[in-house]
């Protein structure tokens, strides 16, 4: 071989080396596109990763009008077996699943994940315990409070965020007890800013106060963070055997004073039916009240054995039956469309 | 690989001495009687002397002999001895000057297997420049979505939407009607195939020219280097006005030095060349007075001093194309040319900087070809019976070689007499060009005679191609791909609706054709010009945010990397506003780039 024979030889494995070293001809294709206009957002997964894929878009979420939200709130959550067997017990598959969530707790996405994979949309009661609202508001909670909006975003699903429910009672320590209704506005909207940063639009976010019925001296506008803050007006009240026996007395007077400051849509975020003499006409009350105000997006059942009360659905079989009977008729919406 | 003639001497043939001394002047050819035939004035074969191999491109062209005196000894064995004073010269018939006898190597043997390693070169040049993968790059996008309105404006009469003369980097008529045009026809990857040819053809041009310089060794090492350089590589899958303006240039070279010999002024064919390049993009006018030295210095050994004629006249042709071309086009066109060499690139990057990126893309290439015209200043050998050189005098090999090779200096020079690092990268290209000949000498002259230091010429070169590889990835994929944020913002389109985009040239280049994302419906966050309710004028961030008070836009997208300031002024008013809401948040990831773009959108 002659010396030019060589180095002939020698440039074409240098070449061949050098292309080998960095990469095939088509290593660098985009790895989203498919076609022209690229990918599909389908939230379908949190296995892929968020930089891969488009933020869920949850217009459709914000005010749907094909149904209704049927939710419950399982004791165990996130324990997914008491969901099964709520559902199974009434032969109705909830399309919302809630879950209390302690303050400095991580985002549970897998539960958030597989409630998606259900056909559930997750709801998130984030209780602010161990900490102040004023602690929040002035940043003690930062770091935390961007690591779950990261998680959040990084999952790319729809979730639900209520964050110090019954923010208007005196029986937690977010409520008006030690705060005042600007430090609970103020440490709102400074989380509501952490996850606008971390880029995370998938929140619906549920602003939700208890019936005013318990505390009317409390006025509930100043605790209201303002619309762009706020997705849902979640309502928490329970059909017990002391207080109002109908929707329109249990919910009505929020839903007016909360309509004299916003417009945004109601959800019936935590309610139940005690057992007692009018707990099957306040079933019914219940559902056609939901079904009658299109302004009311659903309800969610809290499926609790608590302090002595039994609200669980599946252990009182007359109710159960009831409460079967009168979802027959309600058109569940399906989250994921 | 090449093996030498068979006409070669035998190895114990007694080289002739070198003569010193002055270079004897050059002596005017005489005419032979049949007019094919010229007898050319006896040359010592000194270095400095007129030694020039006969153009094997102008001898197939009508196969005239010509028989040349050669009264000094030492003639080399390429060529055919035809007795003690006589070898054949091809000469053309009746078209060019005098030619100036140099040492043939030319066999159309040695002709083919030069053209069949140009073919591979290209080949391994498509391929590195095709497998660079990314969605359109913002420069590409203006331009080709201004293609697609000049279009649209001179078919159909539909009015611009701006004047695209005054900003953009070349003549809206000329590049991005092409691009577009292609795009048209089969999308980016088309109008990219046109930068590939582009930058194929200035390859090959650059290979003939410098083969007609020197020969043809010396034109594959120059193409072997050019082709693998990071802006060459880059260029090449661009769809950008640069690589056509640079191939245009390389015609413009080609032609200088192909007509060097004649005596007419066929090389003036090269000025309305040169002029359309720089018309296609105003960063080409940089090189036109290389262009008109190489017009002069290619013509001296043919026709002495006089052919510094050249240079003037070129020069002179060149500017009442250019005068006359300014006043039909108008003054747009002029302000669009400031603003590409002076104002809009003027920034604040540190010199050292500017210097270190240049060095990091073109400096192997502008050492080698620096090394290179050293060499040819020095001694105009490179094998021993091969004379590289252009006849002519040791000054007109210096002015020559630091020409060439000063041309890629000069592109970083200008840059750093800005202050900017703007599109450096690519812009480097054109400087290498011109300096690729003497990188071709100072590579053949690494690799020795014989290839007797091949494995050093390697290793030059597979430096080059590591460098160039891994740059032209870098670069390439330097910008995020699109697919997500237009996919995003596509979602959103409403007829009618406003959409400020912090960059949107990529989103109205793809969403181009759609009703709902007509050019006119963007605004950039560069700048605005807002009425607001009480018909007072607002501009500036007063004017954005006036703007999102009044929910003017139906979607907005930042990334806080182009306006900052702007971005975080809108992230605080948007978050507030109830009209809007955070649809979601699009991570975008490239080589040393990363960013969350922000989608607001109108409830």
């Amino acid at each position: 071989m002659t010396a030019g024979a060589r180095a002939g030889c020698l440039a074409g494995i240098t070449l061949i080396a050098a292309l080998a070293g960095c990469g095939t001809l088509s290593s660098h294709a985009p790895a989203a596109s498919s076609g022209r206009h690229g990918a599909t957002a389908d939230g379908s997964g949190p296995a892929a990763s968020s930089a891969q894929k488009l933020p869920y878009d949850i217009s459709g979420l914000l005010d749907p009008t094909d149904g209704k939200f049927f939710g419950v709130e399982p004791q165990g959550a996130p324990a997914f077996g008491p969901v099964t067997s709520f559902a199974d017990s009434l032969g109705k598959r909830p399309d919302l699943i809630g879950q209390y969530v302690a303050w400095n707790s991580s985002f549970p996405a897998q539960a958030v994940s597989t409630a998606w994979s259900y056909g559930a949309l997750y709801y998130i009661a984030w209780e602010p315990y161990q900490t102040t609202l004023s602690a929040i508001a002035d940043g003690q909670s930062d770091a935390y409070i961007t690591r779950f909006a990261q998680a959040v975003r990084a999952l790319n699903l729809p979730v639900a965020i209520s964050f110090g429910h019954e923010m208007n009672g005196n029986w937690y320590p977010w409520g008006i007890s030690d705060n005042t209704a600007a430090q609970f506005a103020a440490a709102w909207r400074h989380i509501h800013n952490l996850f606008t940063q971390a880029g995370a639009g998938n929140v619906i976010w549920v602003w939700n106060p208890n019936v005013i019925s318990s505390l009317p001296v409390v006025a509930l506008k100043p605790y209201y963070p303002g619309d762009a803050y706020v997705d849902w007006v979640g309502i928490t009240g329970y059909f017990d055997n002391v207080g109002p026996h109908n929707f329109a007395t249990l919910y009505g007077p929020t839903m007016t004073e909360v309509r004299q400051f916003t417009a945004k849509p109601f959800i019936i975020a935590e309610t139940a039916v005690q057992t007692g003499p009018t707990d099957l006409r306040e079933i019914r009350s219940l559902i056609a009240g939901v079904e009658n105000h299109p302004e009311v997006l659903g309800f969610s059942w809290f499926d609790y054995n608590k302090k002595g009360i039994n609200w669980q659905i599946e252990s009182r079989p007359v109710l159960r039956n009831a409460l079967a009977r009168q979802l027959t008729g309600l058109q569940l919406i399906d989250p994921k469309k | 690989m090449s093996k030498r003639p068979q006409t070669s001497p035998p190895s114990g043939r007694p080289r002739p001495a070198r003569p010193r001394g002055k270079t004897p002047p050059y002596k005017p050819p005489v005419q032979s009687p049949d007019a094919e035939t010229v007898m050319l004035p006896s040359v010592p074969p000194d270095g400095d002397a007129p030694a020039r191999a006969p153009d094997p491109g102008a001898g197939r062209t009508n196969g005239a002999v010509g028989a040349v005196a050669e009264a000094a000894p030492g003639v080399p064995a390429d060529e055919e001895d035809l007795g003690p004073t006589t070898r054949v010269l091809v000469m053309p018939r009746g078209r060019r000057g005098a030619e100036p006898a140099r040492v043939s190597q030319s066999s159309p043997r040695r002709t083919w297997v030069s053209r069949g390693v140009l073919l591979v070169i290209l080949c391994v040049q498509a391929a590195l420049s095709v497998r660079l993968r990314n969605t359109a790059f913002d420069n590409e996008a203006l331009l080709l979505q201004a293609g697609h309105l000049e279009i649209a404006h001179l078919l159909h009469g539909v009015p611009l939407p701006g004047n695209y003369a005054s900003f953009l980097p070349g003549a809206p008529a000329l590049y991005p009607v092409l691009g577009a045009a292609a795009d048209g026809l089969g999308g980016l990857e088309a109008a990219r195939l046109i930068s590939l040819v582009a930058m194929l053809a200035t390859t090959g041009l650059l290979y003939s020219m410098t083969r007609l310089l020197f020969n043809e060794r010396i034109g594959l090492c120059a193409a072997t280097l050019f082709c693998v350089t990071e802006a060459t590589i880059m260029l090449g899958n661009l769809a950008t006005n640069d690589a056509v303006s640079l191939a245009l240039l390389a015609l413009a070279s080609w032609i200088v030095v192909r007509t060097a010999a004649w005596r007419w002024r066929a090389y003036l064919l090269a000025a309305p060349v040169a002029s359309l390049a720089v018309a296609n993009d105003y960063w080409a006018l940089l090189y036109l007075p290389t262009l008109a030295g190489l017009a002069g210095l290619a013509a001296y050994p043919y026709h002495g001093r006089p052919a510094l004629v050249r240079t003037l006249l070129f020069g002179a042709v060149t500017v009442e194309l250019f005068a006359a071309a300014v006043a039909i086009a108008g003054q747009a066109y002029v302000t669009g040319a400031r603003s590409v060499l002076a104002t809009r690139a003027a920034g604040s990057v540190p010199v050292l900087h500017i210097l270190a990126e240049a060095g990091t893309w073109g400096g192997l290439t502008t050492a080698v070809a620096l090394l290179g015209a050293i060499g040819y200043t020095i001694q105009v050998r490179n094998e021993p019976n091969e004379r590289i050189a252009l006849p002519g005098s040791r000054p007109c090999r210096i002015v020559l070689g630091a020409m060439l090779a000063g041309t890629a200096v000069l592109t970083v020079a200008y840059q750093v007499g800005l202050n900017t690092d703007v599109s450096l990268n690519t812009r480097l290209g054109f400087g290498l060009f011109f300096a690729a000949p003497m990188a071709g000498v100072g590579l053949a002259r690494l690799v020795g005679d014989h290839f007797r230091r091949a494995q050093l010429g390697i290793a030059v070169w597979a430096a080059a191609l590591t460098l160039g590889l891994s740059q032209a990835d870098q670069l390439f994929g330097s910008w995020p791909d699109a697919t997500p944020l237009v996919s995003v913002l596509a979602r959103y389109l409403q007829p009618g609706a406003r959409y400020l985009v912090e960059d949107d040239n990529i989103p109205i280049y793809y969403l181009r054709g759609r009703a709902d994302a007509q050019p006119g419906q963007f605004t950039s966050t560069y700048d605005i010009v807002y009425r607001d309710s009480r018909g007072q004028l607002l501009t500036g961030t007063p004017g954005f945010l006036a703007a999102v008070r009044a929910g003017y836009f139906q979607v907005i997208i930042y990334n806080n990397t182009v306006t900052p300031g702007l971005d975080k002024a809108l992230a605080t008013a948007l978050q507030s506003d109830p009209k809007y809401r955070l649809a979601g948040s699009v991570v975008q990831n490239a080589t040393g780039f990363r960013a969350t773009c922000y989608v607001w959108v109108r409830m």
